[in-house]
């Protein structure tokens, strides 16, 4: 009887222990076969893969920040002394040489927390509040930015379902096998999927190459849509909210409207500042280009973004004092 | 609940079975099976508690409080009464759109729409206790105890889609003290079915779904199918059904054997038959014994001779294709297995008086091609799209719907068939390969016996399994709509 039992119970452990190796090695092998054309010649101890234009991969981004999922992203934020918020646009603009040698010229840890789809406000709070940040300025790319609005990665992040998290636990897996696979054997990676690569330090992408070329649009300062007042109204409420919850300095919260053709983000910025008594910079935005319209290309955000910093000196020193 | 879903898979069958083998292990029998029950109408009511509950609650009362009276004295009245008063609560949320259309059809009279929402598994929890009302008037039935009564109607493993169970066969178990003890060899032998059952639902009959979906879509929507497309539909959804509800019926019989109560077979390789006859002797064996035990011999079965046995076989057939759903198209699929099986009699004294038969092969082709066409009703949304996709199978639309596919459009479903073909002709189904037979699970193997290739080549077909319901939306299953 003892036998059997045993025998039995054997047969359970056997059976649980490769119903979850038979789970891990599928999914793996899924996602692996699905991913394995994205970009890879981005990684590096500090770049993870934040985006690839895959079924199964996707966006990584908000997960790995609303979770805390890449080593030494969360300290990163808590410990930055300057955040930059806003969405692709703050990324395109900030993720700069400029920026970086700034900043380390200066000694100052610096955070670059835009996140793509569009994201906004809240989920950027969110973060920055499970991140126990403690900025001592904040740069934000209001055009408007604080609005309800939440992507659908940022509310999957929210909502935290076992399907998102299982997803999430493969994109951290798959990275360590695409890695592994292709610096081992690169002729198996074909690199036909564009992907985007975020630094864990700095929170700054690097996409001119992984995702798109460097290509440019000339910018003429005019622009294709207005934002309603209503919006605008709401924008500042939303702004209200958001600047009491984060509790800073209004005279250390800097809002900016990164150079484009879709809005007119300086416009909406210099409103959204007068009204939440902040401090705004627009640097000259003469002789840009952009990559669609939208996005700075890199020579005009490496410009703007030297602007933008040298402009931002005096604001930095008496925040940081 | 589905049994493919992560709710049912990793918190209602754990806490279920963990709280019923601590008041088994703690003598308190009686609450174990209050509980069971009471969890198996939590998994019935899960989706609409309130009405859901109401109804089955209200068929179990009466057909308890009627059985209970015919145990004491048997009474034809008394027995009418309570299949009549089943018959009502079926037709009324099962047929009466149905009538009230087809009278409006008729008449011309405007009917309005009476939109009564079907509650699921009312066709087979008001089966099972017919059985038991009819067992009780012909003294086959002693009394139980109410809450036995009520756990033989809702045991969750089988009251969505069955299978079909006699009171004879489950309540006796209910009172075996062995099923309140926790055994690992019964948990072990019951995932083994149940992962069997699981990955037949989730890795064959959903992937395969999509075939013929799309083409009895376009049929629907007036779109000509071709003779190629046509029958991918018809042989996709034919193996979908099969994987679909021979998988639920594996899962159900798992479960159930996790607390060591053996539920009846349904499915004995049904597409390997070599006859109508044989046919149905494999396939919802269940639903074949009840049509066979509670309508067919009633009629008077074949004791009247051949004219009145093929009249009862219509009969029978007829009303068994109306039990699976309130449509003209099921009462067409069972007149044609009714055609079919008078055919296949009729065929059968031939050959026995000509001393002759056909070739295996060529009665396999015959019977297969039958069934498949069969489906079709089964499965087209009306009478237009069945004859619009017959008369494409014979090829009356030409060989493609557009125009000829790109090889590697068809590759995909091409594989899919022939390989889930090849499965279903030449693999040994469920039971088979557990208890090396086909017939019973009474020498269903011991774990032990089964061996660590088992465990590990069910633990994988498993973890795979949940790993698709997980990253995707559970789908149900087709017989949950009867």
């Amino acid at each position: 009887m003892m036998s059997v039992r045993f025998q039995s119970w054997n047969y359970l452990v056997a059976f649980l222990a490769c119903a979850l190796l038979s789970a891990l090695a599928f999914a793996i092998g899924q996602m692996t076969f699905d991913s394995i054309p994205c970009k890879w010649r981005g990684y590096s101890a500090d770049d993870f893969l934040a985006y690839c234009r895959s079924q199964r991969y996707a966006d990584y981004e908000h997960g790995a920040f609303y979770y805390g999922l890449e080593p030494d992203i969360r300290s990163n934020v808590r410990n930055a002394k300057v955040l930059f918020l806003g969405s692709s646009k703050i990324q395109a603009a900030f993720s700069t040489n400029a920026v970086r040698s700034y900043f380390d010229k200066l000694r100052i840890d610096f955070f670059v927390m835009g996140f793509g789809y569009a994201e906004s406000s809240r989920f950027a709070l969110s973060v920055l509040q499970r991140s126990e940040a403690t900025p001592r300025l904040l740069v934000i790319n209001a055009d408007p930015f604080f609005t309800e609005h939440v992507s659908v990665p940022g509310q999957e992040a929210f909502d935290g379902g076992p399907a998102f998290l299982w997803r999430l636990a493969l994109k951290v897996t798959f990275q360590r096998v695409h890695r592994a696979i292709c610096f081992a054997a690169p002729f198996v990676c074909p690199e036909s999927e564009p992907a985007i690569f975020r630094s864990k330090r700095h929170g700054q992408w690097n996409w001119i190459g992984p995702y798109t070329a460097e290509k440019a649009v000339p910018f003429d300062g005019k622009f294709e849509n207005s934002v309603p007042s209503e919006e605008i109204a709401k924008a500042i409420n939303l702004g209200e909210r958001f600047l009491r919850d984060v509790g800073l300095n209004r005279a250390c919260v800097v809002i900016t409207g990164t150079p484009n053709t879709f809005y007119d983000s300086v416009g909406i910025a210099q409103t959204l500042a007068a009204a939440l008594k902040t401090n705004s910079l627009f640097p000259s935005s003469a002789g840009l280009s952009t990559l669609d319209g939208v996005h700075l290309n890199l020579a005009s955000a490496e410009l703007w973004s030297g602007r933008f910093v040298e402009g931002l000196s005096p604001i930095l020193n008496a925040c940081l004092k | 609940m589905l049994f493919n879903s992560a709710p049912f898979l990793f918190a209602f069958l754990p806490i279920t079975f963990s709280i019923f083998f601590l008041l088994g292990a703690n003598n308190c029998q009686t609450l174990a099976v209050a509980w069971l029950a009471t969890a198996s109408l939590v998994f019935y009511g899960w989706d609409n508690p309130l009405r859901l509950i109401s109804i089955i609650g209200f068929s179990i009362t009466f057909n308890f409080v009627i059985g209970w009276m015919l145990v004491r004295r048997p009474s034809r009245t008394l027995l009418a009464i309570g299949i009549v008063g089943d018959l009502l609560l079926l037709g009324y949320f099962k047929y009466v759109g149905f009538f009230a259309e087809t009278i409006g059809v008729a008449t011309g009279v405007a009917v309005p729409n009476l939109n009564v929402v079907l509650p699921i598994g009312i066709s087979f929890f008001t089966f099972t206790q017919i059985a038991f009302l009819v067992d009780a008037a012909r003294g086959e039935a002693r009394e139980y105890k109410p809450l036995h009564y009520l756990l033989f109607v809702t045991f969750f493993p089988h009251l969505i889609a069955g299978p079909i169970y006699h009171h004879k066969e489950i309540m006796p178990q209910f009172e075996r003290h062995e099923i309140f003890r926790f055994d690992i060899s019964n948990l072990t032998l019951g995932l083994t079915w149940f992962a069997i059952g699981f990955s037949k639902k989730v890795l064959l009959a959903d992937p395969i779904a999509q075939y013929g979906t799309s083409i009895f879509a376009a049929a629907a929507a007036g779109n000509p199918v071709g003779f190629v497309d046509s029958w991918i539909a018809a042989l996709s959804f034919t193996l979908q059904l099969y994987f679909d509800f021979s998988g639920y019926c594996d899962m159900a019989i798992g479960l159930a054997l996790m607390i060591g109560v053996r539920l009846p077979l349904n499915f004995n390789s049904p597409y390997q038959a070599t006859s109508l006859i044989d046919f149905w002797r494999r396939w919802h064996i269940t639903l074949s014994r009840f049509l066979r035990d509670y309508l067919y011999i009633p009629l008077g079965g074949n004791r009247k001779g051949p004219y009145r046995r093929h009249v009862n076989l219509m009969i029978t057939m007829l009303l068994g294709g109306l039990w699976h759903g309130a449509s003209w198209n099921f009462v067409l699929w069972g007149g044609l297995h009714g055609v079919g099986l008078v055919l296949n009699h009729a065929w059968q004294n031939l050959a026995v008086r000509r001393q002759f038969s056909l070739p295996p092969l060529v009665a396999w082709a015959i019977t297969f091609t039958f069934v498949v066409l069969a489906w079709v009703p089964f499965r087209a949304s009306n009478l237009q799209t069945t004859l619009a996709l017959w008369q494409s199978m014979v090829g009356m639309n030409g060989l493609f719907s557009a125009q000829i596919p790109a090889l590697g459009q068809l590759a995909a479903p091409l594989c899919w068939i022939v390989s889930l073909l090849m499965l279903i002709l030449f693999a040994p189904n469920t039971q088979q390969l557990l208890s090396g037979h086909g017939e019973s699970l009474e020498k269903v193997a011991e774990p032990r016996q089964l061996g660590l290739k088992w465990a590990v080549g069910a633990g994988a077909l498993f973890g795979v399994s949940v790993l698709f319901i997980v990253a995707e939306r559970p789908s149900e299953f087709l017989y949950f709509r009867f």
